[in-house]
C-alpha cells in the first residue's frame, strides 16, 4: 500500500513540476530581451535576421524574433499572446490586419518617436501608407513596404505568337476583355485549355474601386456599407461576366478542375495570358519562368476612366504594454530603416515604403519586369479596406459565401448585393 | 478465519482500485491541469464578450440569444446534422460489412486487414489532400470510375449541392478503424452458438440475423455513440479542403468550423465559447438518449432479461 501512495505522490509531484515550470517559461523571458513577431518568406527572414544581428551587436540588447506563417496563423498567434498577457514588444503589421488593432488602444502612438528620430522622418514615406496607419492624428505603424494590387503580369511571347499588341498603360476594362478573348482556347469537348485573364484570388475590390465604387461610406470611420450602389453592382457583374459570359477567366470550379493548380501556376505554365496580383510574385516568376518573356502593366482603368487600386503593405508597430519602448523603437528604425528597405527591394519582393529607395536602383534594378516603374505612379491611386475590426467577419461570413454564387454563375450581382447589403447594414452598422 | 478472509479480500479490491487510479493518472492529471482551466474559462466566456485584446465584458445570455437569429449558425447546425445523419449509418453498415469480409479464412486476409486499417492511422491533413485529388472533377479517380459506367460525375467540392455528399463519401474512408472493433466483436462470439443454430437448421442469413447481429449489438452501440460524437465534431477535412471558409457558399460550414471562424478569424471569443457549449450539450443529449433507448436493442451476454 505504502509503495502505491509513494508512486502516486511522485507522479503528482512530477506533473506539478512540469506544470509550474511550463508556466514560468513564458514570463521569465522579459527584462533585457526585446520580443519581436513577424511573418515572411525565406528571403525576408534572412534580411530580418541580418538587421536583428546588427542591432544586437550595436546595442547589446538581445532580440527574440518569433516567426509565424503569414495570414490567419500569424494573427492567431499574435492574438493568443495578447490574450495570454504576454504580447511581444514589436509587431509586424499589415495594412489589412491593422484594422484589428487600430481601435483597440493596444499600439503605441509613434508620432513623438518619429519626430525625435534623426534617421527617418514622416515625409520619407509614401503619403498613402502613412495615412493608412494614422488614426485620429496618431501614427501607429512605421511602414516597411507598400504593395498596390494592380500588377497585371502578361506573357509577351504568347502575345507575339497570337499577334496581339501589348496592353498600354491607359487601357480600360473593355480593352482588357477584347485582348483576353483572343487567348481563349478549347479542346475537342469544349473544355477550356487556355484563358485570357485570371486574378490571384477573386480580386473584386480592384473592379469595384476602378469603377468608382466603394465598400463603405468612409474608410476610416465607416457608418454604412454602400456595396449596393450602381458602380459596385456593375463592377462585380463585370468580373462575373469575365467568367460566365465571356469565358476568359476560369470559374472557381474550373480552378478546382485544374487539380490544385494555383492561379500563378497557370501563368507560369502558359495557360493564361494575363495574371493580376501584386509585385511580390516577381521573385517567384524570375526563378520559375525561363521559356517565355513577360512584363507588367497596371490594372486597367474602369470604362469611365477611373484609376484606383486595392493595396497591401506592412510595417512595424510597438505594443503599448512593452517595458522597453526606447529599445523597441530603436529596433523598429533598424528594421524599417533605409538599409533594411534597400535589402528588401533588392530581392524584388516588395516596393519600399520609403520614396527615395523605391526610386533608387535597388528597386528599379533593370531586371524583369522591366515596366516595374509604373508602380511609382500607382501608389498615388491606392485605396484601403474599411478600418473596422468587423470587416473581416463581414467579408468571410456575408460577402464571400454570397459571391461564390455570383462567380459560379448561379446569381446576378444586382440580386445578391441588394439582398446582402441591407443585412450587413442591419447586423454591423445599426448601432 | 472466515472474517479474516473477507478483510483481505476487501483490501485486495481497494488495492486494485488504487492501481487503477495510478494507471489512469496521466489522463486525469492531463485533464485537470491542461484542460480543466480552459473548460471552466470557456464556460465563463460563454456569458461574456471578448476580443482577446480589450478587457472581458459580462453580457449575460446575449450570446445564446444571438444564436437563434444568426443564420450562419443555424446553417452550420443544419450542415452538421446533415453530415451526421448520413455518415454515421453508412459508416456503421460499411464497417460491419468490411469486418464480416475480413473475418473469413482467406489466405491473405491479414494483409487485407492491414490495408483496410491504414487510412485510420493516416494523418487527417494528408488524407484530406489525397481526397482533393480523388474528388477532382476532371481527372479524379472517382469521376473517372463514374465515367466508365457512363455517368458524368458532379463538380464535387466546387458545387454547393455536392460538397456535403463528398464529405460523407470521404467519411467512409475511416471504416477501417471501426472494422477492427467489429472484428474483435465477431471473433468473441462463441462457436457453439453457431453450432446450435446449425443443428436447428439455420442458414447463412438466419445465423447472421439471430446469432451474429444480436451478439454484436454491444459493439454496435459503442461505435454508434463514438461515431455520433465524432461526426458532430468534424473539422480537419473541411478546414483543409475549403481553406477554412466552409464553401462553396457556406455549404460545408459545419459547427466546429464556425466556432473556429468566430474565435480565431473574427475574435468573438465569447460567442465562440457559447456555441462550443451548445455543441457539447447537443452531443450530451444525443448520448443520453441513446443510453435510454439502448435497453430495447442492445443484448449483453450474461445479462438477466427482466
Amino acid at each position: 500500500m505504502r509503495k502505491v501512495f509513494l508512486i502516486l505522490a511522485s507522479v503528482l509531484a512530477a506533473a506539478a513540476l512540469v506544470f509550474f515550470v511550463g508556466c514560468k517559461g513564458g514570463a521569465g523571458l522579459g527584462g533585457t530581451t526585446i520580443r519581436f513577431m513577424y511573418w515572411g518568406d525565406t528571403s525576408e527572414i534572412q534580411i530580418i535576421k541580418t538587421m536583428v544581428e546588427k542591432f544586437e551587436k550595436e546595442t547589446g540588447v538581445k532580440v527574440s524574433a518569433e516567426r509565424a506563417p503569414s495570414g490567419p496563423p500569424y494573427m492567431e498567434k499574435v492574438m493568443t499572446e495578447f490574450a495570454g498577457g504576454s504580447a511581444p514588444d514589436v509587431l509586424f503589421v499589415e495594412v489589412n490586419n491593422f484594422k484589428e488593432f487600430a481601435s483597440k488602444g493596444v499600439l503605441e502612438d509613434l508620432t513623438p518617436y518619429l519626430e525625435k528620430d534623426t534617421t527617418m522622418k514622416k515625409s520619407d514615406f509614401y503619403d498613402a501608407i502613412i495615412d493608412r496607419f494614422t488614426v485620429d492624428g496618431s501614427l501607429y505603424v512605421i511602414p516597411r513596404d507598400i504593395a498596390p494590387i494592380c500588377v497585371v503580369y502578361y506573357n509577351k511571347t504568347m502575345f507575339d505568337e497570337a499577334g496581339v499588341k501589348y496592353p498600354k498603360e491607359n487601357w480600360n476594362w473593355n480593352d482588357m476583355l477584347k485582348i483576353a478573348k483572343r487567348f481563349v482556347k478549347k479542346d475537342a469537348n469544349g473544355v477550356p485549355t487556355q484563358y485570357g485573364y485570371v486574378d490571384d484570388w477573386p480580386l473584386w475590390e480592384a473592379f469595384v474601386f476602378s469603377n468608382g465604387g466603394a465598400m463603405v461610406d468612409n474608410v476610416k470611420h465607416p457608418t454604412k456599407c454602400v456595396m449596393d450602389s450602381k458602380a459596385d453592382i456593375e463592377a462585380i457583374q463585370f468580373r462575373s461576366d469575365l467568367i460566365n459570359k465571356w469565358g476568359v477567366t476560369p470559374s472557381p470550379s474550373q480552378m478546382t478542375a485544374m487539380g490544385g493548380m494555383g492561379t500563378s501556376d497557370m501563368f507560369v505554365s502558359q495557360r493564361v495570358a494575363m495574371f493580376m496580383s501584386g509585385i511580390w510574385k516577381t521573385p517567384l516568376f524570375r526563378s520559375q519562368i525561363n521559356n517565355f518573356d513577360w512584363d507588367v502593366v497596371p490594372f486597367p482603368r474602369g470604362n469611365k476612366g477611373t484609376i484606383a487600386y486595392p493595396t497591401g503593405g506592412s510595417g512595424y508597430a510597438i505594443v503599448k504594454s512593452s517595458k522597453n519602448k526606447e529599445m523597441a523603437w530603436k529596433l523598429v528604425t533598424y528594421l524599417a530603416g533605409a538599409d533594411g528597405e534597400r535589402k528588401l527591394a533588392e530581392t524584388g519582393l516588395s516596393q519600399p515604403a520609403m520614396k527615395k529607395i523605391a526610386e533608387s536602383d535597388a528597386f528599379l534594378d533593370g531586371k524583369k519586369p522591366l515596366n516595374k516603374k509604373m508602380l511609382l505612379k500607382a501608389v498615388d491611386y491606392v485605396k484601403f479596406e474599411p478600418l473596422m475590426p468587423e470587416w473581416e467577419e463581414i467579408n468571410v461570413s456575408m460577402i464571400a459565401p454570397a459571391f461564390d454564387k455570383i462567380w459560379n454563375g448561379k446569381d446576378k450581382a444586382a440580386k445578391v448585393l441588394k439582398k446582402i447589403v441591407p443585412e450587413i447594414n442591419e447586423n454591423y452598422f445599426s448601432k | 478465519m472466515e472474517n479474516e478472509k473477507k478483510i483481505s479480500k476487501m483490501k485486495m479490491s481497494t488495492q486494485d482500485a488504487v492501481w487503477g487510479y495510478v494507471f489512469l493518472s496521466p489522463w486525469i492529471l492531463g485533464m485537470v491541469f491542461f484542460m480543466g482551466g480552459p473548460i471552466i474559462f470557456s464556460l465563463i466566456l460563454a456569458f461574456c464578450k471578448w476580443d482577446m485584446i480589450t478587457p472581458i465584458n459580462f453580457v449575460g445570455m446575449d450570446n445564446f440569444v444571438k444564436m437563434f437569429s444568426d443564420m450562419r449558425f443555424l446553417h452550420s447546425m443544419y450542415n452538421t446534422f446533415y453530415y451526421t445523419i448520413f455518415s454515421v449509418p453508412l459508416g456503421i453498415i460499411g464497417s460491419i460489412m468490411v469486418a464480416l469480409l475480413m473475418n473469413q479464412k482467406w489466405k491473405s486476409v491479414r494483409l487485407l486487414r492491414t490495408i483496410y486499417y491504414l487510412p485510420s492511422v493516416t494523418a487527417g491533413v494528408a488524407s484530406a489532400i489525397i481526397w482533393m485529388w480523388l474528388l477532382n472533377p476532371d481527372f479524379g479517380l472517382i469521376n473517372y470510375g463514374l465515367s466508365i459506367l457512363g455517368i458524368k460525375g458532379p463538380q464535387w467540392m466546387a458545387d454547393e449541392v455536392w460538397a456535403k455528399p463528398a464529405f460523407i463519401i470521404m467519411s467512409l474512408w475511416g471504416v477501417g478503424g471501426n472494422m477492427i472493433i467489429y472484428l474483435a466483436g465477431l471473433q468473441g462470439i462463441p462457436r457453439q452458438l453457431y453450432e446450435a443454430a446449425e443443428i436447428d437448421g439455420a442458414g447463412m442469413m438466419q445465423k447472421f440475423r439471430y446469432v451474429t447481429l444480436p451478439m454484436l449489438t454491444p459493439v454496435i452501440f459503442f461505435n454508434l455513440i463514438m461515431s455520433i460524437v465524432w461526426s458532430f465534431q468534424i473539422f480537419t477535412q473541411v478546414y483543409v479542403m475549403t481553406g477554412g471558409q466552409g464553401g462553396p457558399a457556406d455549404s460545408t460550414l459545419v459547427m466546429v468550423l464556425y466556432i473556429y471562424q468566430q474565435a480565431f478569424k473574427f475574435h468573438n471569443m465569447g460567442y465562440a465559447s457559447a456555441i462550443a457549449w451548445v455543441l457539447f450539450i447537443i452531443i450530451l443529449l444525443f448520448t443520453m438518449l441513446q443510453f435510454k433507448i439502448s435497453g430495447g436493442w442492445v443484448h449483453y451476454e450474461g445479462e438477466l432479461k427482466k
